[in-house]
Order: C-alpha cells, then structure tokens, then sequence
C-alpha cells in the first residue's frame, strides 16, 4: 500500500498480547473514563468501535450489538479470546476489515460509532473523504460519533455537527476527544 | 465536460492515481453543474458533467464509491472486458500491481450509481489490428450484455485515446457513441473529447480566503487554526490577522506556523487598528472571489467551505451565504435561552437555527439581523458597497444590510458549520485561560523532552509540579512566564526556569509574595523582547 502501513506489519504487531500495554498504564484506565463520560445519555442500539484492537475499549461501551472493526486479524483473535469469557458475550461481534471496506460489510445503521487511534497518515493516507463519506453513511440519523486520537498527529475532522472538542494528557501525548452528531 | 479518471486511493504511486481527498475535492467544485450519464449529455450545455473511470478499477469501492454516494452523482464505468476481476498486467512494469473491479464488485458500483461500458476486451492496439481481431475487441460478451441490462455497455472508450479510421468506422456497428482523451472533437459523437483527471487538476471556478482576526484568544487559535486547516475543500488561502495582541498569541501562532508549514499566512498589526480597519485590512491582503471571517475564538465545521462555496457557486445573484450555528462555551445556555437555540445530544452545547431569507425577513434585516459574522461573502459585492464602514451597529450587519440594500441575495445553508464559543472577556482571561495556558505549558515542555534525552530524568520530575504551577500564578505573571517558557525552553535557561517556577509556585500556595524573576533570566536578551 505504498506509504500507507500494511495489514501484515500490524498483525506483525499483535503477535503478542496487548502490546501497546494498555493493561497496565493508568492513563489507558483513565482515557476510556473520558470517553464514557462523553457519551450522551441515551440508549444505543447498534454501536461500532473502530480500531477495536483485542477490545480494550470495545466491552466498556453500550449498545445493545457491538461490533467491534479492526484491521489486524491477530488483535480481532485477541477480542474474540476474551468476549468468550465474559456473560455479556453475544453483545460482541468482532471483525478482522479496513476501515475503507466498513461500508461494504453490510453493517445495520449505528447510533453510535466510537474510532480510536485510527485516523492517522501512516494508516489512511490522503483518503479521509472516503472515511468520513462512509462512516457519514453509516451513522443512523442523530447517532453519536466519538473520535478519540493524539492530538498532534491527527488532522482530520468529520462532516457532522461537532459537539464537543475535548483534550485531556495521555502517556507522553495529549488526547483529543470529539464527539459529532449526524 | 467529461472527466476520466483511472485509480483512486489512499496515495499517489503514479500519476494515475487521484487520492481520495482531492477526488472529494474535483467533485465538491462540481455543485454549480449537472453531472448526467451519457445517455443524457449534451456535449454543448456547459452545465453537464459526465464523470468516467477507466479499467475499471477494483478501489474504486473503498475509495471512490462513497464519495460519489455522498454526492449522488451518476457515473460511467469503462470495463476492459477480459480482464474483470484480474490484474493489470499489460500495464505492468509500467504501473504498479492493481486489481480490476470483479463481477461482483461491478454490482456494487451499479447499485452506487455507475453504468458499465465497455473498454474494449484487452486493452491492446486497436488501430494495429485486423478486422476479425478488431470484431472480437469490440464485441460485448452476450452473457455481460444480459447481466447488466439495456441501460449500460452503449458507449466506448478508446484504449490509450487512439483511433483509426478502420476503427472509428467499426464503432456506430456496436456503440451509440465513443470517448477519446484531450484531442476529441465535441462535434463527433464517435469522438468526444475527455479531461484527463490528476492529482493536480482544479475544476473549482471559485477561489475562497478564509480569515482568522485574533485579538488576545492566543488559547483558542489552535481550534480556530486547525479547525479552518481541516476543510474538506481546501481554501485558496488562509490569513491570520492580528490586531496587536498582547498576550502569547504570536508565541502560539508561530508554533502553529511551524506544525503546519505554508499552510496559513499571517499578518501582525503594529498598533491595535480596531474591527473595522482590521477587517478592512485583511480583506485588501487576500484575493479569493469569496470570504469568510472566523472568530478566533470560533471553529469551523469540516465542510463549512465547501457548503457555503457551493451555496455561492449555485446562485450568482447572492452576495452572501450563512449557515445555522452550533454554540457551546460556559456561557452557552444563557445565549441558547435567548435566540432560542435548539438542544443537541451533549447538555449545554446548542444547535442555533437561522431562518431562511424570506423578502418579509429581508426587509426587516435592519431590525433583525440574521446573517451572521462568519458568513461567507462574495468579493465582488464587497467592493460594489465599498466594504466594512464604521457604523453604530456591527460592522458585519452594516455590511450585510448594505449588500441586500444593493439588490444582492442571501442564501441560507441549513447546517451548523460554525461553531460558536459563548464566553466573557473576563473568563477568557481568568479561569479558561488558565486551563489553555497549562496545555501549552505542558505541549512545549514535551516537544523539549523529546529534543533532550540526556536530561529527560531530570525533566519528568518536575512536569507534574510544572502543571500545577500554571494553575496557581496570576494571570499577569503567568503570561510573562508563558513568553519566558516559549523562549526558553531551547536555551540553557530551562533549568532555572523550571526551578523558578517550582518555586514561586510553592510560595503562591504557602500564600507567600511571588518571588522576583532570577538575575540570569532577567538580564537575558532574549527574554527581554
């Protein structure tokens, strides 16, 4: 995919488990309370996390289906390994797509999609429109997006109404949370 | 008009290659024209658009398809007829590896909006060849034919643009017209002429400057900035003008030059000129056919440029385009209570609707504005009313009035593409800009750690007392402090800087006076500007 970062050095990547050690540092336990306390009171029916990775964020969301998107298969192994743990199990379906192909998945419309660590150069490129175009389509109307990336290298922002732009420090970085409404 | 394109995707490997962004983009400057299948055009309505892809290409699904859903434009689909769903390999070395789009993946893209046409069945020198080859080129499967119905497979494109004269002969036999590249004829409809699309190629007839007016909002501009730098259609050019601020705006604004290099330009007033002939100002140093001003303290939504640019586009006769507002801000509810704003998903961040330009609503705009500051306008009106004038009520709806007075129009764009931030100037200066200063504080003192890994223990210590420090200061002193920081951060200073700074902090929590800034700092040139 020319500068864009491939599938195989990603699952090269998640050969281990939870190598971005989200486990253990507490500002992955702090980042996913900022995202659930940004989340409008409501209830969602359909949700879909992006970049879901092995879940780390995917079983702390609401919804009554959740289905959780990303590009590696290995961290999609990793999700499913330990949904099948859990008794709220038949709330999450995992699958191994590239962003660029959601549309094509014949997902049922979402009220909520929630996108994290996704939306950088090394992994879209110069093709943003195509995401926000798809995910646009995606959303059901008054559905909630939540974008969650480190501030500096991301530089991209939805066609919706935006709501909330939030920063809060994580790790070395800053993290910017956005929430939209179609 | 007809355009053609061949691939799109993430990035650009060879000049075939049009990137997802900019195809948004070509097809964005396309809102004042009708874009039609074939069947429709006519090649003299300088409004028709017919847009065709060549291969056809499987990433067209991920990477165009969206796009022209989003648009709901029609689109012609040229197949190489031997080739679905296998790879390019008569282009090959020339081209990179590349699928073309499957049977399946054509279904797709019909059900997206795209008719099929044909391509010929290889893709190979039909000038060259003999008849009978020539036939077999030429000829649409049956199979194919049934597949996709009487509606598509019409129409030919010539491979590599060229033709013969057996070839253009053989043609009308199979085809009710014909497509070649630039050197087509808009008289022959065996010829047509095609735009080959490229990265490069700009199809917008307008050109928009975006101003960004800062005055002391040095804590908002990186939202206003960024906001206005992540346009869905970029605009022709990006001014940031400063009315001699006095806080660390120019300090932000230079960071912000250096994240994002010959993105936006910026001009910094010697002596504070006021709204009207800052505004006036900036308008003389830009030259887009419209322009929209932006608070610093406001954002833009993604696709404020390209809505209201399409707004004016589609209607000559309007001066000015205004969208419906979203407003947020600590002071949000009090202003939502008043105009009245709608509520949106988040508690205490509004939809402000703004209603349509109605002749009644017209003709009392001098009572009741409702085209508000951040509305794009088109230049030529600007200068028709001689532009921003001093006035007693607002230099915007001075202008505004004086447009509609003139007979111009105002078109509405129902959407919220601003972004309204409620607040007081004394908030600005107290509580939130505090809270925007310790990001900064904490942004240059990261970037500084990055650059010094022999003192990176030494620095980590002390970032969690520098956070809680910018809490503590008064604001006077916190923006000297903010100035020596920026400067100093680089120079061999830091270590007394953040000394310093513990320090004083530690007095202004025991209650203590804040200690006077150290000799070496003071007496530093640098520091001194």
């Amino acid at each position: 995919m020319g500068g864009v970062q491939s599938r195989a050095e990603l699952d090269q990547f998640w050969q281990r488990e939870d190598p971005w050690g989200y486990q253990a540092h507490p500002h992955d336990r702090i980042r996913v309370g900022e995202l659930l306390a940004a989340l409008p009171r409501r209830p969602y029916g359909h949700t879909v996390d992006l970049g879901c990775g092995d879940g780390f964020v995917t079983f702390e969301l609401p919804g009554e289906r959740v289905t959780g998107i990303d590009l590696s298969k290995e961290a999609i192994g990793w999700a499913e390994k330990r949904a099948a743990t859990r008794v709220d199990r038949e709330r999450f379906h995992f699958k191994a797509a590239s962003i660029f192909d959601v549309p094509q998945l014949g997902l049922p419309p979402a009220d909520l999609i929630v996108i994290t660590g996704v939306l950088y150069p090394q992994y879209i490129g110069g093709a943003f429109a195509a995401i926000d175009a798809g995910l646009s389509a995606l959303l059901a109307p008054g559905g909630i997006l939540v974008s969650v990336h480190i501030s500096d290298w991301y530089r991209s922002s939805f066609s919706l109404s935006r709501l909330v732009m939030h920063r809060y420090p994580y790790r070395e970085y800053e993290h910017l949370l956005e929430v939209y409404q179609r | 008009m007809i355009l053609a394109y061949h691939k799109v995707g993430p990035d650009r490997k060879t000049h075939w290659y049009v990137t997802a962004d900019r195809f948004h983009a070509q097809l964005a400057a396309l809102a004042d024209r009708t874009p039609v299948y074939l069947d429709q055009y006519d090649p003299q309505n300088p409004k028709h658009v017919v847009i065709s892809f060549d291969g056809v290409y499987a990433n067209l699904v991920p990477f165009a398809l969206p796009i022209l859903k989003r648009f709901g434009y029609p689109f012609e689909l040229f197949v190489v007829g031997d080739y679905l769903g296998k790879e390019n390999t008569f282009d090959q070395p020339k081209e990179p590896p590349a699928h073309f789009a499957s049977l399946s993946e054509l279904d797709t893209l019909v059900a997206g909006g795209a008719r099929i046409q044909w391509h010929s069945g290889t893709h190979g020198d039909l000038a060259a060849m003999n008849p009978a080859d020539l036939e077999r080129e030429l000829t649409v499967p049956d199979a194919l034919r049934q597949h996709f119905g009487p509606e598509h497979l019409r129409w030919f494109a010539y491979p590599h643009g060229r033709s013969s004269v057996a070839l253009k002969a053989a043609i009308p036999r199979h085809f009710v017209g014909a497509l070649a590249c630039e050197d087509g004829d808009p008289q022959d409809r065996y010829f047509l002429p095609r735009i080959l699309a490229h990265e490069g190629t700009r199809l917008a007839k307008s050109t928009v400057s975006v101003i960004v007016p800062n005055y002391n909002y040095g804590h908002f501009l990186e939202e206003a900035i960024t906001s206005v730098l992540a346009q869905s259609v970029p605009p022709h050019e990006v001014l940031v003008i400063d009315d001699a601020s006095t806080d660390d705006s120019k300090v932000v604004l230079s960071a912000l030059e250096k994240k994002h290099p010959g993105r936006f330009r910026t001009l910094v007033n010697e002596k504070n000129l006021g709204i009207v002939e800052n505004f006036k100002k900036a308008v003389a140093a830009t030259t887009g056919d419209y322009v929209i001003f932006l608070g610093a303290d406001n954002r833009m939504q993604r696709d404020c440029v390209e809505q209201c640019q399409a707004a004016l586009d589609r209607d000559p006769g309007a001066a000015v385009a205004y969208t419906d507002l979203t407003i947020f801000g600590p002071l949000a509810s009090v202003l939502a209570a008043k105009v009245p704003a709608e509520k949106t998903a988040v508690e205490g961040v509004y939809r402000w609707p703004f209603p349509d330009p109605t002749p009644e609503r017209l003709a009392n705009l001098e009572k009741q504005n409702f085209i508000h500051g951040s509305s794009m306008y088109r230049r030529s009106a600007y200068e028709a009313v001689s532009g921003y004038q001093s006035a007693e009520r607002a230099e915007d709806h001075h202008l505004f009035l004086r447009m509609i007075r003139a007979g111009h129009r105002a078109v509405h764009v129902p959407q919220p593409l601003v972004e309204y931030r409620q607040h007081s100037r004394e908030q600005a200066n107290t509580a939130l800009n505090v809270q925007h200063q310790a990001r900064f504080f904490r942004k240059a003192y990261e970037e500084q750690r990055k650059a010094n890994l022999e003192l990176q223990r030494e620095l980590d210590l002390t970032r969690h007392r520098l956070a809680q420090v910018a809490n503590v200061f008064q604001t006077k002193t916190k923006l000297q402090l903010a100035r020596t920081l920026a400067v100093n951060l680089v120079a061999p200073h830091r270590r007394r800087v953040v000394d310093y700074l513990v320090e004083a902090a530690s007095a202004k929590l025991k209650g203590e006076a804040t200690p006077p800034l150290p000799e070496a700092l003071l007496t530093d040139d640098k520091l001194k500007r």
